[in-house]
Protein backbone atom coordinates (compact mmCIF):
# COMPACT_ATOMS: atom_id res chain seq x y z
CA UNK A 1 0.00 0.00 0.00
CA UNK A 2 1.31 3.58 -0.85
CA UNK A 3 2.05 5.64 2.15
CA UNK A 4 3.10 9.09 2.16
CA UNK A 5 5.79 9.95 4.31
CA UNK A 6 7.39 12.98 5.89
CA UNK A 7 11.18 13.21 4.30
CA UNK A 8 12.87 12.97 8.17
CA UNK A 9 11.27 9.39 8.08
CA UNK A 10 12.84 8.74 4.76
CA UNK A 11 15.16 5.39 4.85
CA UNK A 12 17.68 3.49 3.16
CA UNK A 13 15.86 1.09 0.46
CA UNK A 14 12.57 2.52 0.37
CA UNK A 15 10.49 3.29 -2.59
CA UNK A 16 9.16 5.66 -4.43
CA UNK A 17 5.46 4.71 -5.13
CA UNK A 18 4.73 8.55 -6.85
CA UNK A 19 7.79 10.38 -9.06
CA UNK A 20 9.02 13.82 -6.70
CA UNK A 21 8.23 16.72 -8.86
CA UNK A 22 8.94 20.49 -7.97
CA UNK A 23 6.53 22.97 -8.20
CA UNK A 24 7.04 23.27 -11.74
CA UNK A 25 6.05 19.81 -12.13
CA UNK A 26 9.61 18.55 -13.43
CA UNK A 27 9.99 15.21 -12.53
CA UNK A 28 13.08 15.21 -9.67
CA UNK A 29 13.16 11.48 -9.20
CA UNK A 30 11.80 8.60 -10.58
CA UNK A 31 8.44 6.30 -9.54
CA UNK A 32 9.85 2.87 -8.26
CA UNK A 33 13.63 5.11 -7.41
CA UNK A 34 15.22 3.32 -4.35
CA UNK A 35 15.93 5.95 -1.92
CA UNK A 36 19.34 6.69 0.07
CA UNK A 37 19.90 8.26 3.58
CA UNK A 38 21.60 10.99 1.51
CA UNK A 39 18.36 11.51 -0.78
CA UNK A 40 17.43 13.40 2.42
CA UNK A 41 19.39 16.46 2.46
CA UNK A 42 18.91 16.78 -1.50
CA UNK A 43 15.21 16.63 -0.98
CA UNK A 44 15.15 19.13 1.60
CA UNK A 45 16.80 21.73 -0.67
CA UNK A 46 14.15 21.05 -3.52
CA UNK A 47 11.86 21.97 -0.75
CA UNK A 48 10.01 18.43 -0.85
CA UNK A 49 8.22 17.71 2.60
CA UNK A 50 6.77 14.49 1.87
CA UNK A 51 7.07 11.40 -0.52
CA UNK A 52 4.67 8.55 -1.10
CA UNK A 53 6.22 5.67 -0.80
CA UNK A 54 5.61 1.46 -1.07
CA UNK A 55 5.12 -0.48 1.82
CA UNK A 56 5.37 -4.38 2.17
CA UNK A 57 1.92 -5.00 3.26
CA UNK A 58 -0.79 -5.71 0.17
CA UNK A 59 -4.17 -4.05 1.59
CA UNK A 60 -6.85 -3.37 0.12
CA UNK A 61 -5.07 -0.54 -1.81
CA UNK A 62 -2.77 -2.57 -3.63
CA UNK A 63 -5.42 -3.96 -5.87
CA UNK A 64 -6.80 -0.87 -6.94
CA UNK A 65 -5.50 -0.39 -10.67
CA UNK A 66 -3.16 2.56 -11.18
CA UNK A 67 -6.23 4.07 -13.38
CA UNK A 68 -7.91 4.52 -10.12
CA UNK A 69 -5.24 5.71 -8.30
CA UNK A 70 -4.71 8.23 -10.67
CA UNK A 71 -8.31 8.88 -10.93
CA UNK A 72 -8.81 9.60 -7.23
CA UNK A 73 -5.83 11.31 -7.00
CA UNK A 74 -7.23 13.75 -9.62
CA UNK A 75 -10.70 14.19 -7.69
CA UNK A 76 -8.46 15.18 -4.63
CA UNK A 77 -7.09 17.37 -6.51
CA UNK A 78 -9.84 19.77 -7.44
CA UNK A 79 -10.96 19.68 -3.84
CA UNK A 80 -7.54 20.15 -1.51
CA UNK A 81 -5.73 22.83 -2.07
CA UNK A 82 -3.44 22.05 0.82
CA UNK A 83 0.01 19.77 1.34
CA UNK A 84 0.44 17.98 4.55
CA UNK A 85 2.76 19.29 7.24
CA UNK A 86 2.71 16.44 9.58
CA UNK A 87 2.29 13.17 9.94
CA UNK A 88 -1.10 13.50 11.02
CA UNK A 89 -1.91 15.20 7.94
CA UNK A 90 -0.35 13.11 6.18
CA UNK A 91 -2.57 10.06 7.59
CA UNK A 92 -5.41 12.29 6.87
CA UNK A 93 -4.32 12.47 2.89
CA UNK A 94 -3.96 8.49 2.84
CA UNK A 95 -7.57 8.31 4.34
CA UNK A 96 -9.02 10.31 1.72
CA UNK A 97 -7.45 8.81 -1.14
CA UNK A 98 -8.35 5.46 0.65
CA UNK A 99 -12.09 7.08 0.38
CA UNK A 100 -12.00 8.25 -2.58
CA UNK A 101 -10.26 5.01 -4.46
CA UNK A 102 -13.33 2.99 -3.13
CA UNK A 103 -15.99 5.28 -3.89
CA UNK A 104 -14.29 5.21 -7.43
CA UNK A 105 -14.64 1.39 -7.17
CA UNK A 106 -18.36 1.16 -6.15
CA UNK A 107 -19.11 3.66 -8.60
CA UNK A 108 -20.22 5.78 -6.34
CA UNK A 109 -18.13 8.91 -8.04
CA UNK A 110 -17.45 9.06 -11.55
CA UNK B 1 -27.97 41.36 2.99
CA UNK B 2 -30.56 40.30 5.13
CA UNK B 3 -31.09 42.96 8.62
CA UNK B 4 -29.38 40.85 10.74
CA UNK B 5 -31.05 42.19 13.89
CA UNK B 6 -34.49 40.55 12.32
CA UNK B 7 -32.51 37.32 11.71
CA UNK B 8 -31.94 36.81 14.95
CA UNK B 9 -34.97 37.68 16.05
CA UNK B 10 -36.71 35.35 13.47
CA UNK B 11 -34.06 32.78 15.20
CA UNK B 12 -34.84 33.48 18.77
CA UNK B 13 -38.57 33.14 17.54
CA UNK B 14 -37.75 29.30 17.07
CA UNK B 15 -40.33 26.87 18.79
CA UNK B 16 -38.83 25.25 22.23
CA UNK B 17 -38.04 22.13 22.52
CA UNK B 18 -40.46 19.69 23.12
CA UNK B 19 -41.35 19.68 26.81
CA UNK B 20 -40.28 16.38 27.69
CA UNK B 21 -36.71 17.75 27.18
CA UNK B 22 -37.07 20.81 29.55
CA UNK B 23 -38.72 18.69 32.01
CA UNK B 24 -36.13 15.95 31.87
CA UNK B 25 -33.64 19.12 32.37
CA UNK B 26 -35.41 20.10 35.40
CA UNK B 27 -35.39 16.75 36.68
CA UNK B 28 -31.61 16.24 36.04
CA UNK B 29 -30.28 19.28 38.02
CA UNK B 30 -31.62 17.80 41.16
CA UNK B 31 -28.61 15.13 42.31
CA UNK B 32 -31.15 13.57 44.22
CA UNK B 33 -33.58 12.86 40.56
CA UNK B 34 -33.62 8.51 40.45
CA UNK B 35 -34.19 6.18 37.09
CA UNK B 36 -37.70 6.42 37.85
CA UNK B 37 -38.07 10.07 37.49
CA UNK B 38 -36.46 10.02 34.65
CA UNK B 39 -38.50 7.15 33.19
CA UNK B 40 -41.60 8.77 34.37
CA UNK B 41 -41.38 11.76 32.03
CA UNK B 42 -39.96 9.90 29.10
CA UNK B 43 -42.67 7.72 29.33
CA UNK B 44 -45.82 10.21 29.65
CA UNK B 45 -44.99 10.22 25.23
CA UNK B 46 -45.55 6.74 24.05
CA UNK B 47 -44.32 7.61 20.14
CA UNK B 48 -40.92 9.20 22.37
CA UNK B 49 -40.33 6.72 23.89
CA UNK B 50 -40.46 4.27 21.38
CA UNK B 51 -37.87 6.53 19.37
CA UNK B 52 -35.40 6.79 22.17
CA UNK B 53 -35.14 2.96 22.49
CA UNK B 54 -34.76 2.62 18.39
CA UNK B 55 -31.90 5.07 18.49
CA UNK B 56 -30.55 3.88 22.21
CA UNK B 57 -29.92 0.44 20.32
CA UNK B 58 -28.34 1.84 17.57
CA UNK B 59 -24.49 0.98 17.24
CA UNK B 60 -23.17 4.03 17.74
CA UNK B 61 -24.11 3.66 21.22
CA UNK B 62 -22.17 0.52 21.91
CA UNK B 63 -24.61 -1.02 24.02
CA UNK B 64 -23.48 -4.99 23.67
CA UNK B 65 -27.32 -6.03 24.19
CA UNK B 66 -30.78 -5.23 23.26
CA UNK B 67 -32.98 -2.66 25.36
CA UNK B 68 -36.49 -2.94 25.58
CA UNK B 69 -37.51 -0.17 28.00
CA UNK B 70 -36.64 3.28 28.81
CA UNK B 71 -35.36 1.99 32.49
CA UNK B 72 -33.27 -0.40 30.89
CA UNK B 73 -31.75 1.95 28.55
CA UNK B 74 -30.61 4.60 31.64
CA UNK B 75 -29.22 1.23 33.24
CA UNK B 76 -26.81 1.28 30.33
CA UNK B 77 -26.18 4.54 28.82
CA UNK B 78 -26.69 6.86 31.82
CA UNK B 79 -28.89 9.93 32.57
CA UNK B 80 -26.62 12.30 30.08
CA UNK B 81 -27.12 9.67 27.12
CA UNK B 82 -30.12 9.50 27.67
CA UNK B 83 -30.94 13.26 27.56
CA UNK B 84 -29.08 13.58 24.95
CA UNK B 85 -30.59 10.92 22.63
CA UNK B 86 -34.12 13.18 23.88
CA UNK B 87 -32.34 16.05 22.73
CA UNK B 88 -31.70 14.32 19.28
CA UNK B 89 -35.57 12.91 18.76
CA UNK B 90 -36.40 16.13 19.70
CA UNK B 91 -34.44 18.53 17.23
CA UNK B 92 -34.89 16.31 14.86
CA UNK B 93 -38.55 16.30 15.18
CA UNK B 94 -38.41 20.03 14.94
CA UNK B 95 -36.66 20.10 11.82
CA UNK B 96 -39.01 17.07 10.12
CA UNK B 97 -41.05 19.09 8.34
CA UNK B 98 -38.14 21.43 6.53
CA UNK B 99 -38.78 20.58 2.96
CA UNK B 100 -36.14 19.87 0.05
CA UNK B 101 -35.43 21.23 -2.78
CA UNK B 102 -33.88 20.31 -6.30
CA UNK B 103 -30.56 22.51 -5.09
CA UNK B 104 -30.02 20.59 -2.23
CA UNK B 105 -31.67 17.63 -0.02
CA UNK B 106 -32.31 18.98 3.33
CA UNK B 107 -31.50 15.02 4.05
CA UNK B 108 -27.84 14.95 3.06
CA UNK B 109 -27.30 17.71 5.65
CA UNK B 110 -28.11 15.38 8.23
CA UNK B 111 -26.56 12.82 6.70
CA UNK B 112 -23.45 14.56 7.08
CA UNK B 113 -24.73 15.93 10.83
CA UNK B 114 -24.64 11.82 11.42
CA UNK B 115 -21.75 10.99 10.20
CA UNK B 116 -19.62 14.05 11.91
CA UNK B 117 -21.11 12.63 15.32
CA UNK B 118 -20.11 8.66 14.46
CA UNK B 119 -16.60 10.17 13.51
CA UNK B 120 -16.04 12.21 16.76
CA UNK B 121 -17.22 9.34 18.72
CA UNK B 122 -14.78 6.68 17.18
CA UNK B 123 -12.14 9.48 17.49
CA UNK B 124 -12.60 9.97 21.37
CA UNK B 125 -12.85 6.18 21.40
CA UNK B 126 -9.46 5.79 19.91
CA UNK B 127 -8.09 8.59 21.59
CA UNK B 128 -9.29 6.22 24.85
CA UNK B 129 -11.23 9.14 26.16
CA UNK B 130 -13.06 7.58 29.27
CA UNK B 131 -16.23 9.09 28.39
CA UNK B 132 -17.23 9.61 25.08
CA UNK B 133 -21.07 10.39 26.01
CA UNK B 134 -21.20 14.11 24.47
CA UNK B 135 -19.02 12.93 21.39
CA UNK B 136 -21.97 11.94 19.53
CA UNK B 137 -24.29 14.41 20.12
CA UNK B 138 -21.86 17.05 20.13
CA UNK B 139 -21.14 15.86 16.28
CA UNK B 140 -24.52 15.29 15.21
CA UNK B 141 -25.70 19.14 16.09
CA UNK B 142 -22.33 21.15 15.17
CA UNK B 143 -24.10 22.30 11.67
CA UNK B 144 -27.30 23.21 14.07
CA UNK B 145 -26.95 27.13 12.45
CA UNK B 146 -27.26 25.30 8.57
CA UNK B 147 -30.44 23.56 10.10
CA UNK B 148 -31.53 27.11 10.79
CA UNK B 149 -30.65 28.80 8.01
CA UNK B 150 -32.66 26.40 5.29
CA UNK B 151 -35.54 25.97 7.89
CA UNK B 152 -35.53 30.18 8.07
CA UNK B 153 -34.57 30.57 4.18
CA UNK B 154 -36.04 27.14 2.48
CA UNK B 155 -34.71 27.72 -1.62
CA UNK B 156 -32.23 30.56 -1.15
CA UNK B 157 -30.50 28.86 1.21
CA UNK B 158 -30.26 25.35 -0.67
CA UNK B 159 -29.41 27.60 -3.35
CA UNK B 160 -26.26 28.78 -2.00
CA UNK B 161 -25.68 25.45 -0.30
CA UNK B 162 -25.37 24.00 -3.81
CA UNK B 163 -23.57 27.40 -5.49
CA UNK B 164 -20.54 26.89 -2.48
CA UNK B 165 -20.53 23.17 -3.41
CA UNK B 166 -20.10 23.19 -7.22
CA UNK B 167 -17.44 26.17 -6.95
CA UNK B 168 -15.26 24.93 -4.28
CA UNK B 169 -16.41 28.04 -2.14
CA UNK B 170 -16.45 28.61 1.56
CA UNK B 171 -19.85 28.39 3.03
CA UNK B 172 -19.44 30.83 5.56
CA UNK B 173 -18.06 33.47 2.99
CA UNK B 174 -21.77 32.61 1.33
CA UNK B 175 -23.89 32.71 4.57
CA UNK B 176 -21.55 36.53 5.62
CA UNK B 177 -22.40 37.99 2.44
CA UNK B 178 -25.84 36.69 2.29
CA UNK B 179 -27.02 36.96 5.79
CA UNK B 180 -24.50 38.76 7.40
CA UNK B 181 -23.65 36.05 9.86
CA UNK B 182 -22.70 32.63 9.98
CA UNK B 183 -24.13 29.43 10.68
CA UNK B 184 -21.67 29.25 14.04
CA UNK B 185 -23.29 32.44 14.95
CA UNK B 186 -26.93 31.09 13.64
CA UNK B 187 -26.41 27.91 15.86
CA UNK B 188 -24.99 29.34 18.62
CA UNK B 189 -27.93 31.71 19.53
CA UNK B 190 -30.16 29.09 18.88
CA UNK B 191 -28.42 26.47 21.09
CA UNK B 192 -28.44 29.22 24.01
CA UNK B 193 -32.30 29.48 23.46
CA UNK B 194 -32.50 25.43 23.90
CA UNK B 195 -30.67 25.36 27.30
CA UNK B 196 -27.66 23.40 24.98
CA UNK B 197 -25.20 22.63 27.36
CA UNK B 198 -21.89 25.30 27.46
CA UNK B 199 -19.47 22.58 25.66
CA UNK B 200 -21.91 21.84 23.06
CA UNK B 201 -22.45 25.17 22.57
CA UNK B 202 -18.92 25.88 22.62
CA UNK B 203 -18.42 23.22 19.74
CA UNK B 204 -21.41 24.99 17.60
CA UNK B 205 -19.67 28.13 17.72
CA UNK B 206 -15.85 26.62 17.56
CA UNK B 207 -16.16 23.47 14.92
CA UNK B 208 -14.84 25.45 12.19
CA UNK B 209 -12.83 27.74 13.44
CA UNK B 210 -10.52 25.79 16.00
CA UNK B 211 -9.10 28.29 18.74
CA UNK B 212 -7.97 26.89 21.92
CA UNK B 213 -9.81 27.35 25.18
CA UNK B 214 -8.13 24.33 27.13
CA UNK B 215 -11.37 23.06 28.85
CA UNK B 216 -13.42 21.61 25.85
CA UNK B 217 -10.35 21.79 23.39
CA UNK B 218 -10.15 17.53 22.92
CA UNK B 219 -13.99 17.53 21.75
CA UNK B 220 -13.71 20.67 19.67
CA UNK B 221 -10.86 19.30 18.11
CA UNK B 222 -12.50 15.97 17.45
CA UNK B 223 -15.45 17.27 15.96
CA UNK B 224 -13.12 19.62 13.78
CA UNK B 225 -11.14 17.10 12.55
CA UNK B 226 -14.35 14.84 12.38
CA UNK B 227 -15.84 17.43 10.37
CA UNK B 228 -13.08 17.48 7.39
CA UNK B 229 -13.05 13.36 7.35
CA UNK B 230 -16.78 13.28 6.59
CA UNK B 231 -16.53 16.13 3.90
CA UNK B 232 -13.47 14.24 2.42
CA UNK B 233 -15.06 10.95 2.50
CA UNK B 234 -18.71 12.60 0.72
CA UNK B 235 -20.55 11.19 3.59
CA UNK B 236 -23.43 13.22 3.45
CA UNK B 237 -23.26 16.73 1.96
CA UNK B 238 -22.54 19.81 3.93
CA UNK B 239 -22.46 22.16 1.11
CA UNK B 240 -18.60 21.67 1.30
CA UNK B 241 -17.35 20.49 -1.64
CA UNK B 242 -13.22 21.68 -0.59
CA UNK B 243 -11.66 19.74 1.74
CA UNK B 244 -10.13 22.41 4.13
CA UNK B 245 -6.82 21.84 6.49
CA UNK B 246 -6.76 21.25 10.03
CA UNK B 247 -6.47 24.01 11.84
CA UNK B 248 -2.28 22.84 12.86
CA UNK B 249 -2.97 23.48 16.44
CA UNK B 250 -5.67 20.50 17.19
CA UNK B 251 -2.68 18.22 16.57
CA UNK B 252 -0.80 18.87 19.89
CA UNK B 253 -4.10 19.08 21.35
CA UNK B 254 -5.41 14.97 20.09
CA UNK B 255 -1.67 13.33 19.99
CA UNK B 256 -3.28 10.71 17.70
CA UNK B 257 -1.12 7.87 17.34
CA UNK B 258 0.71 7.78 13.79
CA UNK B 259 -1.74 6.44 11.15
CA UNK B 260 -4.58 6.06 13.35
CA UNK B 261 -6.91 7.85 10.79
CA UNK B 262 -5.95 5.44 7.71
CA UNK B 263 -6.33 2.27 10.37
CA UNK B 264 -9.91 3.98 11.38
CA UNK B 265 -11.49 3.50 7.39
CA UNK B 266 -13.11 0.51 7.97
CA UNK B 267 -14.83 1.73 11.70
CA UNK B 268 -16.35 4.82 10.13
CA UNK B 269 -18.14 3.35 7.15
CA UNK B 270 -19.41 0.61 8.92
CA UNK B 271 -21.08 2.92 11.96
CA UNK B 272 -21.98 5.12 9.12
CA UNK B 273 -23.90 3.05 7.91
CA UNK B 274 -25.40 1.50 11.00
CA UNK B 275 -26.50 4.89 12.29
CA UNK B 276 -28.02 6.23 9.33
CA UNK B 277 -31.14 4.48 10.68
CA UNK B 278 -31.43 6.91 13.14
CA UNK B 279 -32.46 9.43 10.38
CA UNK B 280 -36.04 7.08 10.16
CA UNK B 281 -36.53 6.80 13.94
CA UNK B 282 -36.28 10.40 14.98
CA UNK B 283 -38.42 12.07 12.26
Amino acid sequence: MPKTIPIQDLQEGMILNNPVVNKFGQVLLREGTELKTSHNKVLHLWGISFLTIETPNETHLAVIDENIIAKSLELIQCRMKWEPRNVHEADLYELIKKAVSNQIISGEMQ
Amino acid sequence: MKDVDKLIDSIREFPTLPTIYSSLLDVLSNPFSTVNDVTNIIIRDQSVTSKIIKVANSPVFGISSRVDTISQAIFFLGFNEIKNIVLTVSVMKIFSSTKSFTYFNFIDLWKHSIAVGVITRLLGTKLGIKNVENYFISGLLHDLGKLVFYKIFGEEYAKILRYSFDNFEEIRDQEKKNFGITHEIAGEILAEKWRFSRIMREVIKHHYVFRKNNEDDVLIACVHLANIIAIAMNLGNSGSNAIYQPNYEIWSVLNLPEGALTAMYDEIMDSYSKSIDILNYST
